[in-house]
């Protein structure tokens, strides 16, 4: 086992301990090789983010505080992975079926834009709303309705 | 007395349920009418079914009460023969309408009187034939003719629906006669099946479903029933709308960035955008006569109803009460539109002229959706219903009461009635 094998292992031990603590907070990492012997730069890595939803407010596709910095560590995974995603833009039952297929698609819009604000490139980026078609929570009231309001980043 | 009093104070206050709409009823009362229907006796049965046929028809319209029979006191051999006015007047029937029903080289005939026995008067009379395998279309001829020779207005008898029935993570296209009658499944096993729409002649049907996860828009050919994918573009592909012409469908597409109205000429299979704004614009309907789509648009905000003309120009909002409007369908005779409106979170069917006035709420209930109207702008459907299964329900525009027409037992919604 080399050094820089350990080192990478070890990092990403860290990296991962650090998400879990910060609940989903950015964390760019740089693995900084120590082998002299390597002839080239080790690309910026980072994790997957383990959360993959982001919520919105009722009939509203703007991304808060907490969706950015989800958003920016997923940002920064794709940025270090080639990867392709889709976002699934989601709304909760209220409202009507054909204007949340609209409102949907705004919220997976908006991930999308945001992730190429932080230079993801549009290309690998799809997006899809099922409006209210499929609810994560089939129950009633607001506890239910705002774990349906959502976009989710699922590779593909 | 005292007592019956307090119980009235404990629980008159209604201010504790909010209610948030005033759901308007009409003064008008159903015309009392008798159906007085012969046949030679052999065929007893066939009497039977045309004259229950009618029956339903002219009830499920809300404009008529049929009179019980055993209240006649004319008998129907003399009726027929030579009405007396004054046998009907004295059971209080508004109408009387004769049928004579008779199988000819294998066809079935039905001549029809309408009377008014208080103006002493015989409205109409018409015969019409139909093979033995048409019977049913035949009885609603005779409703039809009824509903034309008293209210003026060509009857919705012979028209059809289509709702979409949902089975766990698939649809069903079922399409039934307005009756109920000839309840079919058409279409099976989609995944997701929204906003079906018939083409004005009734052969093609326009609709959303996904495949592979991608939305996109179908025509759906009822008489061989084959599919054909006319817009699937990146994003969303959503509330196809036959213009009144059956030329061209609009619908709402999000390629561009936005959801924006896009229009698919059906003839040369090209598509042109018409809304250009940075708000949501979905849900299109056509004016009848073709110079106008309605739409739902957040543009200020909240979604609300406008309308822009096909040829160009601004937006003019059509919905001024509440902050939630959507679902606009243009009535058939472009005097109102039907839109589904929200106030916290009670949800009603309503309608309103073009320029925003004579806002009538006529139903409320459980998440109101689709809302559809009969080809002569008489009556609406739309779907309804909290967790669980929706029901398809059918109600006068005119306001009166809502009736389900779909059974309690399976998931109906999106209803289209035929044009």
């Amino acid at each position: 086992m080399d050094l820089k094998h350990v080192s990478k292992v070890a990092l990403i031990g860290l990296a991962a301990a650090g998400l879990l603590l910060t609940a989903g907070c950015q964390q760019k990492k740089e693995v900084v090789s120590s082998s002299s012997a390597s002839t080239h730069a080790v690309k910026h890595q980072a994790d997957k983010p383990s959360a993959n939803s982001v919520y919105f407010a009722f009939d509203s596709s703007d991304i808060d505080s907490s969706s950015k910095t989800l958003l920016d560590a997923y940002a920064a995974w794709l940025n270090s992975n080639s990867v392709k995603t889709t976002i699934e833009g989601n709304c909760d039952e209220r409202g009507s079926r054909e204007y949340n297929l609209a409102l949907g698609q705004r919220r997976a819009d908006s991930v999308k834009d945001y992730l190429k604000a932080q230079g993801v490139s549009a290309s690998r980026i799809d997006t899809v709303s099922f409006g209210e078609e499929k609810p994560e929570c089939t129950g009633t009231g607001e506890a239910c309705w705002a774990q349906n309001r959502r976009a989710e980043i699922l590779p593909r | 007395m005292r007592l019956l009093l307090l119980l009235l104070l404990i629980t008159s206050p209604t201010t504790l349920f909010a209610v948030e709409f005033d759901v308007y009823q009409s003064g008008y009362r159903p015309l009392n009418i008798a159906l007085v229907v012969k046949s030679s006796d052999e065929q007893q049965s066939k009497k039977q079914q045309l004259y229950s046929v009618v029956k339903n028809d002219l009830l499920s319209s809300q404009s008529f009460k049929t009179l019980d029979p055993l209240s006649f006191i004319a008998d129907t051999e003399s009726t027929l023969k030579q009405i007396d006015y004054a046998d009907w007047r004295i059971i209080g029937a508004d109408l009387v309408t004769t049928c004579q029903l008779t199988e000819v080289d294998q066809k079935w005939q039905a001549e029809v009187m309408v009377y008014d026995p208080f103006r002493s008067k015989q409205l109409a009379s018409k015969t019409f034939i139909r093979d033995a395998n048409k019977f049913r279309v035949l009885s609603h001829q005779v409703s039809n003719f009824i509903y034309k020779t008293v209210i003026g207005v060509h009857g919705h008898f012979n028209s059809h629906i289509l709702f979409v029935k949902k089975h766990g993570d698939k649809s069903d296209l079922i399409y039934m006669d307005q009756d109920g009658a000839n309840r079919q499944t058409v279409g099976k096993n989609f995944t997701l099946l929204l906003s079906p729409d018939w083409d004005p002649n009734g052969r093609f049907v326009a609709l959303n479903t996904y495949v592979g996860n991608r939305p996109r828009l179908e025509t759906f050919d009822m008489t061989t029933g084959k599919r054909s994918a006319f817009g699937s573009f990146k994003g969303l592909n959503s509330t196809p709308e036959y213009s009144p012409d059956g030329r061209y469908i609009a619908a709402a597409l999000s390629y561009t960035g936005n959801t924006e109205i896009h229009i698919y000429d059906v003839k040369k299979g090209t598509w042109r955008q018409f809304t250009r704004h940075p708000g949501i614009d979905t849900t299109p309907t056509w004016s009848p006569d073709g110079e106008w789509i309605a739409f739902t648009s957040n543009r200020n905000g909240s979604p609300q109803i406008y309308r822009k003309r096909l040829s160009g120009g601004k937006a003019e909002r059509i919905s001024l009460e509440a902050s939630y409007n959507t679902s606009p369908v243009w009535a058939p005779h472009g005097d109102r539109i039907a839109f589904i409106t929200l106030k916290n979170w009670e949800y009603a069917l309503a309608t309103v002229h073009i320029d925003g006035t004579g806002l009538r709420y006529l139903a409320t209930g459980k998440r109101i959706e689709s809302p559809s109207w009969s080809p002569n702008g008489q009556m609406l459907l739309y779907s309804a219903g909290n967790r669980g299964l929706r029901r398809t329900y059918r109600i006068p525009a005119w306001g009166g009461k809502a009736e389900p027409i779909t059974p309690a037992n399976i998931d109906a919604s999106d209803p289209a009635w035929s044009r």
